[in-house]
């Protein structure tokens, strides 16, 4: 029961990191959608005659991609994964290690109980930890998002 | 074992007294296992801990056998005894043998209360800021 419920808060948070990915990818679009937006708006509205729009085009594409994409470039999910310093893998690594002594346990060739709660002990609390993290991380997110424009 | 550092190395120390008590019950189960006086004895086990290769926790260093010499008992009745009446029995003092159970015994609980402990110091850790 422990075991399928540390496997499914796995599951849950890397869907939940990609999730987050698909935020951040949200982000950098609208970002950019804004960002041309304005600056076609710009272009629409008044200099018609002097500013060649495909100039302005080209700023605002260099503007969109490079700054925008430097700030959320490592997006979210690339953030959370920074956060946890490679967590997820020594987080998937622990559970695996948990589930071949289970397995060991089953079949009889655990020689040492305690490896086996030790070993599903250090995956619980990994799991704690890396939630821990993401509720840290998803709660900054929402301050962000939160922000008056 | 890099993460939570403390629940491993109190590990090894649960898994080298597992293997003492496993010595122990080694020994007291051999304790009345008599031999011809011309065959060895049986040797009773001995467990040497030592530091671990890394540094973090303990690890058995080798099991010590003790002598097969024996000492011979006056047996007469006893199939295996010789022309004079003697057969050999390990040489196992029975109270030493639990005195080191329980030594065993506690050193195992003591770890385990370790990883308890570290346990739950993790956890408030990541309670931290909640309340």
């Amino acid at each position: 029961m422990s075991i399928e419920s540390i496997g499914g808060v796995g599951d849950v948070a890397s869907t939940l990191g990609t999730l987050a990915t698909g935020y951040g990818q949200g982000i950098a679009d609208t970002d950019n959608l804004q960002m041309t937006g304005a600056v076609g708006g710009g272009s629409g509205t008044s200099y018609t005659g002097v500013v060649n729009p495909a100039a302005v085009s080209g700023v605002a594409g260099t503007g969109a991609s490079t700054s925008v994409d430097g700030t959320s470039g490592t997006d979210f999910a690339s953030l959370l994964a920074q956060g946890l310093g490679g967590g997820v893998d020594k987080l998937q690594g622990l559970q695996s290690t948990s589930d071949d002594l289970a397995v060991k346990a089953a079949t009889g060739d655990l020689t040492n109980v305690h490896d086996y709660m030790i070993a599903s002990n250090e995956a619980q609390l990994a799991t704690q930890l890396t939630v821990a993290i993401r509720n840290k991380a998803v709660d900054a997110f929402n301050e962000i998002m939160r922000m008056q424009v | 074992m890099s993460i939570f550092d403390a629940i491993g190395i109190a590990g090894t120390g649960v898994t080298v007294n597992r293997k003492w008590m496993d010595a122990v019950s080694d020994n007291l189960a051999n304790i009345n296992t008599a031999v011809r006086t011309s065959d060895p004895a049986y040797e009773a086990k001995y467990v040497v801990a030592a530091e671990a290769a890394d540094g973090k926790g303990t690890q058995v260093a080798g099991i010590v056998t003790g002598s097969a010499e024996g000492k011979l008992v006056y047996d007469p009745s006893n199939p295996l005894a010789d022309e004079q009446g003697y057969v050999k029995y390990p040489d196992i003092d029975m109270s030493t043998q639990m005195t080191s159970l329980i030594m065993a015994q506690r050193a195992y609980q003591a770890n385990l209360s370790v990883i308890d402990r570290s346990k739950e110091a993790y956890q408030a850790a990541l309670q931290l800021g909640k309340a």
